[in-house]
């Protein structure tokens, strides 16, 4: 792709975002986020292979169906209730629709079902963007709409999800698909957390994306598209490796890391609020992807292969690990970072 | 150079292939001289006592009951202990020889552990008769002892002072009537 | 003034210590000579103020508000007496063992081993709070082991000081549970607020009970204490006779109020001490090893101690426990001066005549003896005749009465045979034996034990308030009864043995009898036990259970569920997107239409 039309993309998803984040009328909502996914197709595309068109193409269609029934929700709304606003939550039935949308966009169970083929066509960094900048929008319409009813629906969907991304992920070898598994793991937790306040939501967000973000680059830096791959990973780039290895630990929820701090938040807050039964649902799911995530660190971190298996060291991918530094050392340091951000979310 | 480099690694992994035991210094064996199933067909029976080193007429294993051991040998219960000293074994403390296949309980039955079949000069039955006979006998006597207490006569405790009538609250105006004699002077 | 003085107590401790880390071995015997008179200067503060007076200091180590894990001392008469007794015994045990184990490489490491030993008996001893107690406690033990087993490279060594670890472990199942059960009921975990409650209670007595057998091998968990003889000499006399092994009798002594209210309870101890000191002296009779004898005789007198708590005169047991850790442990030095002049012999069978070879270790062997019977006037006539006269006039079972007797009868017949036999008889050992005792630290202790055993009693008995009113009036027989068993006894065996062991040639014991074997218990006990517990362990709990059910339904039958669960989810990951579109839009459909029915 051009380096002249790469940056109108992204500045484009970047006012989609404030768009959604400042309007009040619904419409205006649905159009930064229409503006955001179709800013995001061209990205998707950048290498062109069959594979990540198909991908590519997959995910256009479910978001377009996604924004149709976003726009067919607030029209309901609109038209039972006449209110435009979305912070104004009556509980109606357009609401619940544009709900569903946004759960749809998100990628959250029972509508689900794209994330993993689409992740699993395009390459890693447009995946990552996909599963964390791409995820923005939606939370930001999310937290608007949660109310007492919507609240139970939610949960129902979240503690699914986190069950259901574990169960997804038990037999995935290639680590693409893992990674849409745990993401959609990951969601089910942060869609509790918002149920329950919507700063506890950011902060899972926020915690959930700098430490998945190096994940994904060292992955990509490791060019790991096989658990096969990553067995052979600690021999020719230990560095990466252990921080792989480190961050699969961390998003499963290991205490010190950090991905542990935002399950244990939500967790509190969940059980403060009384919400026992979606505490457990939540905490089986995180016990059943624990075990892939444990199989991928274990090889990433403790298995030394005899022999030299040969991998492609990429050279040229080498920069971004620099950059990415401050970020694992976050993931590390979590125990340090837990007081602050538990206050935060207070 | 990165071809030879290839080439030769291939070779070796083929030449390794199925053959971990010569593959790196982590030795494990491989899956078929692990302990497998109980043999249901006399070709398993034949195979699994030639895997234990052991001929097929001494080749028993435990039966499938549940608490079986899949195909391991039913050894006799010896412990180490009672094996000959003066046989030149292989592995002298453990009076074993290579490529035998140790008891399934051999950690309870080394040098200092249990010995099932310890040989007593004094007979067995002996030993628990004449121990049990005197707790026995001890028990019988105790019991009797426990119905003829021991115990030297005495008498209650006596006080002065009117068995100290005036410390233990009694009234003062009738002193004189209670006049308790623990003594008494024989008539001459 | 008493404060100060117990400061010194704790200081004293600190300085042994201090001196564990000391590179030489003298200068540790010497800390723990100073300590000795250091703690005699608080015993004497403590008798002048007519022994009412009790120190209690206390240090918070975890706080944890009421239950907090904390150091706390409790310095009352038996603590401060045991202290002095034990610094002076182990003080003397330490020159001992320069002697003995001079030819040892690692000789500076048994120093360090004994007193860190002393260490932890001292704190057990000093013990007010319960955690406290379980550390002296456990540390004794874990001591006991690494010295018993000081000669590691024999095999023997090894499994005793492992019998001694499974023996004592039994008993610290009592110990646990009366530890559990005191923390769940005292306010706080100490022996002040355990009185203070004044309650009886069948777990805390039976646990207290099931620990003294443990530690100071009661008949049931005897067999290791001969056993522990495989250690070597200095280690016998400490721990193996004055000193760990009345830590048992020591917590029934502490616990003593409480056995003491009911009457099963006391009854109970009462017929576990008698029992073991039959046993005990029964076979110290057949015994050919002279540390076996010994180590008999600890176990018959530490069944006297027991019969003493339960007959109700626990001070009298812990007087006792004083004397008799004076002429027990010169007796096991005797018996190392003569194994170091034999080259290592043991044997009474091979020893004899020592009268004229080493005349100061032979009279310290006859003196310890003799106190060791109860002769009038010695340290042992102090402790064990009012036991036996307390026995006399209590209202027990008679035949178990009869058997103390009888074992105080076996007492001095032992102890005549171990003298005709070793010291007494013409020599039966090798000629040309090294048989020596020229030396200053195996003399020195000697003496210095012999003092104490004959003067301790009397210097006890003076300062000593009793606590139970002892009975002046006692018919003659029984007053006189103890003596007179000892008497008849000693002058029966001396004759007996002998006729039996003339200087032609000596009859040949039956070493297969009851009591040479120890009455078959350790045989018998040692091959049902493990069976029982193996069988048991391997084929109900493992193999059933822990590989079979808990493996099933827990692990590997979640890992079925789930891999099933797994691939139903997997196949709903068609890759085809008019399929995905028709699920989401059905789902949507579903749930739209019970939001709006609801």
């Amino acid at each position: 792709m051009s380096p002249y039309i790469s940056p109108l993309f992204g500045l484009a998803m970047g006012s989609s975002v404030l768009l959604i984040s400042s309007s009040t009328h619904w419409v205006f909502v649905w159009l930064g986020l229409e503006l955001g996914t179709l800013a995001f197709i061209p990205m998707l595309a950048w290498w062109h292979s069959s594979l990540e068109v198909e991908a590519t193409v997959k995910y256009f269609i479910i978001q377009a169906m996604a924004a149709a029934v976003f726009f067919f929700g607030g029209l309901v709304m609109t038209s039972t209730e006449y209110i435009s606003g979305l912070s104004q939550f009556v509980g109606n039935f357009g609401e619940v629709l544009i709900m569903f949308s946004i759960i749809m966009k998100l990628g959250l169970v029972p509508f689900h079902y794209w994330v993993v083929d689409v992740v699993q066509g395009l390459n890693y960094l447009p995946g990552m963007v996909l599963l964390t900048w791409q995820k923005v929008p939606g939370l930001m319409v999310l937290v608007q709409l949660v109310s007492m009813q919507n609240g139970l629906i939610l949960l129902i969907f979240g503690a699914l999800s986190a069950f259901w991304g574990g169960l997804g992920g038990l037999g995935q070898t290639q680590m693409r698909k893992l990674l849409a598994f745990s993401s959609i793991a990951h969601l089910g937790w942060l869609v509790s957390g918002c149920v329950v306040g919507t700063m506890l939501g950011s902060m899972y967000f926020i915690l959930y994306v700098v430490l998945s973000i190096p994940v994904f680059v060292f992955l990509y830096i490791l060019n790991n598209t096989h658990l096969n791959q990553v067995r052979a990973s600690l021999v020719s780039n230990p560095v990466a490796a252990m921080v792989v290895g480190v961050g699969f630990l961390s998003l499963a929820g290991l205490p010190p890391f950090m991905g542990f701090f935002g399950k244990w938040l939500v967790l509190t807050w969940l059980l403060n609020n009384f919400l026992v039964g979606g505490a457990v649902a939540l905490v089986v799911g995180a016990l059943v992807s624990l075990f892939y995530y444990l199989r991928v660190s274990y090889m990433c971190m403790v298995i030394l292969g005899p022999q030299q298996i040969m991998v492609s060291l990429s050279w040229r991918k080498g920069f971004m690990g620099s950059l990415l530094g401050g970020l694992v050392v976050l993931n590390l340091l979590g125990l340090l970072l837990v007081g602050g951000i538990s206050s935060l979310s207070k | 150079m990165a071809a030879v480099g290839r080439l030769g690694s291939a070779a070796v992994r083929s030449f390794l292939w199925r053959r971990t035991a010569l593959l790196s210094s982590a030795r494990c064996l491989s899956k078929n001289e692990l302990p497998g199933p109980y043999p249901q067909t006399p070709e398993e029976w034949a195979a699994a006592a030639k895997k234990y080193g052991m001929r097929v007429e001494d080749y028993q294993p435990y039966p499938d009951d549940g608490t079986g051991y899949g195909d391991y040998p039913m050894l006799p219960e010896e412990g180490v202990e009672s094996k000959d000293p003066w046989v030149d074994w292989d592995d002298k403390w453990h009076r074993r020889n290579f490529g035998e296949a140790p008891h399934i309980h051999i950690d309870a039955f080394t040098r200092q552990r249990v010995n099932p079949n310890q040989k007593y000069v004094v007979p067995w039955k002996q030993m628990v008769a004449a121990l049990l006979g005197f707790l026995g006998f001890n028990a019988v006597m105790l019991y009797f002892g426990e119905q003829y207490k021991h115990a030297i006569p005495v008498a209650p405790k006596q006080y002065p002072y009117n068995d100290l009538y005036l410390e233990k609250g009694g009234d003062p105006d009738k002193v004189s009537e209670e006049e308790i004699k623990h003594y008494e002077f024989p008539k001459s | 003034m008493v404060g100060m003085c117990g400061m010194l107590g704790l200081v004293s401790l600190l300085i042994m210590g201090i001196f564990l880390f000391d590179k030489t071995k003298e200068n540790l015997a010497q800390a723990i000579k100073y300590s000795g008179f250091m703690n005699l200067l608080l015993l004497t503060l403590m008798v002048v103020s007519e022994e009412n007076e009790m120190l209690l200091m206390k240090w918070e180590w975890v706080k944890l508000g009421g239950y907090s894990l904390s150091i706390s001392f409790r310095y009352d008469m038996y603590t401060c007496s045991f202290f002095v007794v034990a610094l002076y015994v182990t003080w003397n045990i330490l020159i001992f063992s320069f002697y003995y184990m001079s030819t040892d490489p690692r000789v500076d490491l048994f120093c360090k081993y004994l007193g860190l030993f002393l260490i932890a008996m001292l704190l057990l001893v000093s013990a007010e709070g319960f955690f406290q107690l379980l550390i002296g406690w456990e540390g004794v033990g874990i001591m006991s082991y690494l010295l018993i087993s000081w000669w590691y490279a024999r095999s023997d060594a090894n499994t005793a000081a492992l019998q001694a670890i499974f023996y004592n472990r039994i008993g610290d199942i009592g110990l646990v549970i009366m530890l559990v059960w005191s923390l769940m009921n005292t306010s706080d975990w100490t022996f002040t607020s355990l009185y203070a409650l004044d309650m009886f209670n069948v777990f805390l007595v039976v646990g207290v009970v099931l620990a003294a057998m443990g530690k100071s091998a009661q008949l049931g968990l005897h067999p290791w204490l001969p056993a522990a003889m495989e250690g070597p000499t200095p280690v016998s006399s400490l721990l193996h006779s004055s000193t760990m092994v009345v830590a048992g009798v020591f917590l029934l002594i502490r616990f003593s109020p409480i056995i003491l209210m009911n009457s099963y309870a006391q009854a109970g101890v009462f017929l576990l001490g008698t029992m073991t000191t039959l046993f005990s002296a029964i076979c110290a009779l057949a015994q050919n090893d002279m540390k076996k004898v010994v180590a008999y005789s600890t176990a018959s007198q530490l069944g006297l101690m027991v019969t003493a708590v339960g007959v109700g005169v626990p001070q009298l047991a812990f007087l006792h426990i004083c004397m008799h850790a004076f002429f027990k442990a010169m007796l096991f030095m005797c018996s190392g001066g003569y194994i170091h002049g034999l080259q290592n012999e043991q044997d009474i069978r091979k020893m004899g005549g020592f009268l004229f070879a080493t005349p100061i270790t032979s009279s310290c062997l006859f003196i310890g003896s003799a106190a060791l019977m109860g002769t009038p006037f010695l340290a042992g006539f102090f402790s064990k005749d009012p036991i036996i006269e307390a026995i006399n006039i209590s209202n027990m079972n008679s035949w178990a009465i009869g058997l103390v007797l009888v074992a105080t009868s076996f007492t001095a017949v032992y102890s005549f045979r171990l003298m005709f036999m070793g010291v007494g008889s013409a020599s039966r050992m090798f000629t040309l034996q090294p048989m020596n005792e020229e030396y200053n630290n195996l003399v020195g202790p000697l003496q210095r034990l012999c003092y104490g055993s004959i003067v301790a009693g009397v210097v006890f008995i003076y300062f000593l308030i009793p606590y139970q009113v002892s009975i002046l009036s006692l018919p003659f027989t029984l007053k006189l009864a103890a003596i007179m068993v000892t008497a008849v006894g000693g002058l029966v065996s001396w004759d007996v043995v002998k006729l039996l062991h003339t200087s032609e040639g000596t009859v040949n014991v039956n070493y297969l009898s009851f009591e040479a074997q120890v009455g078959f218990y350790s045989h018998i006990m040692h091959k049902i036990m493990p069976k029982v517990w193996m069988t048991l362990g391997e084929n109900y709990q493992m193999q059933m259970i822990d590989r079979g059910w808990a493996e099933l339904t827990l692990p590997q039958g979640f890992g079925q569920n789930y891999k099933l669960l797994a691939d139903n989810i997997n196949q709903t990951q068609t890759a085809l997107v008019k399929m995905y579109i028709a699920i989401m839009m059905l789902i949507l459909m579903m749930m739209l239409m019970l939001i709006a029915l609801s």
